[in-house]
């Protein structure tokens, strides 16, 4: 991972830390499928709010 | 720090269901004073040095090195932000996102890679890619596919079908008691054993005492919110819902638009004197 990348866009990412835990696994106390599905979780707030590409960065040195 | 978003979940979807986004502060009773703040302590709990605030403002004391979501998630459970909670086998995964409304994802990416797509404009697809680095995501968009999206950065992440494959490691979801889906007995029995009888949140008595007038009307507000679940019809609910509603969209615009808090309180009075007995 590039430090200075990282600090450039003030955006992190971390060592990887995978874990599980057996007793806990979702299949024995819930009944669900398997399977790709489509779905959209996001409630349209970009298309609601006049948000869409709200997350496009922009350089702290451009115009307003 | 995505997980924090989904804690009160049951409060977040009727911030969606009304379509509201200036709901969520009223919902909202946050036991510690920001996101930030509860993500630091976690940090601390697992005994992590401190390395400063993830983000603005500065934080000395804050420790930021990381999840995995074993840990978390029972934390989350331990302090009492979550009723409960499952890993989700991951062939299943776009069942429980779709059902539980969203899902956590652990994955390993090569960082460098995924700021430079996230970067692009529009946003290059995840795919396929090295496995050094780790991140802790929020599924939120799912394709027949198989490809799909994911919440970090404060921004929506498409990947594909590949990355699904090869770079997302494990998958949790976040459970409410009022959830119909899991056997409760069971899984509460799984999570004592784990966790064993989850006390008072330790936290909770280093919440300031209300401070002013404000904060105790706004308490009201909350409380007036959960009375609605008990009116006798739903078209009762459903006015007296519509008739707050408006009220609190002018008081949450006037604080929008950084007026005084004198005329917030003002119309906050006005809307207890119309609506709330106290």
């Amino acid at each position: 991972m590039s430090k200075e990348l990282e600090h450039s866009a003030g955006l992190r990412v971390g060592p990887h830390r995978e874990s599980h835990e057996p007793s806990l696994k979702g299949d024995l106390f819930i009944q669900g499928q398997t399977g790709f599905l489509e779905w959209n979780g996001t409630n349209g707030i970009g298309e609601d709010w006049n948000m869409d590409d709200n997350d496009v960065l922009v350089a702290a040195d451009s115009p307003p | 720090m995505f997980w924090l978003l989904r804690i009160r979940r049951r409060r977040s979807l009727r911030m969606s269901k009304t379509g509201q986004v200036s709901f969520a502060g009223l919902f909202f009773s946050p036991t510690f004073p920001s996101l930030g703040a509860a993500y630091c302590q976690y940090g601390r709990d697992q005994g992590e040095a401190p390395t400063g605030a993830p983000v603005p403002p500065a934080t000395p004391d804050c420790a930021d090195d990381g999840v995995d979501n074993a840990t978390l998630m029972g934390w989350l459970y331990k302090n009492k932000f979550i009723d409960g909670y499952v890993e989700v086998p991951l062939d299943q995964l776009d069942w429980y996102a779709q059902t539980f409304k969203g899902i956590v994802l652990g994955l390993v990416i090569d960082g460098d890679k995924c700021i430079t797509d996230f970067q692009a404009s529009p946003k290059v697809p995840w795919d396929t890619m090295g496995k050094d680095d780790g991140h802790d995501t929020l599924g939120i968009i799912t394709h027949a596919d198989g490809s799909g999206a994911l919440v970090t950065w404060g921004g929506v992440q498409p990947y594909t079908l590949g990355f699904r494959q090869n770079n997302i490691t494990d998958a949790w979801v976040i459970l409410d008691s009022e959830d119909p889906y899991p056997d409760w007995t069971a899984l509460s029995a799984a999570l004592t054993a784990l966790h064993g009888v989850v006390g008072p949140d330790p936290y909770s008595a280093s919440i300031p005492a209300k401070e002013s007038f404000l904060e105790e009307v706004l308490d009201k507000v909350r409380t007036e919110f959960h009375g609605l679940e008990e009116s006798k019809t739903f078209e009762a609910a459903e006015k007296r819902a519509k008739e707050l509603e408006q009220g609190l969209h002018k008081a949450m615009g006037l604080a929008l638009s950084r007026e005084s808090e004198q005329l917030i309180l003002k119309v906050l009075q006005q809307i207890v004197k119309a609506y709330i007995k106290i």
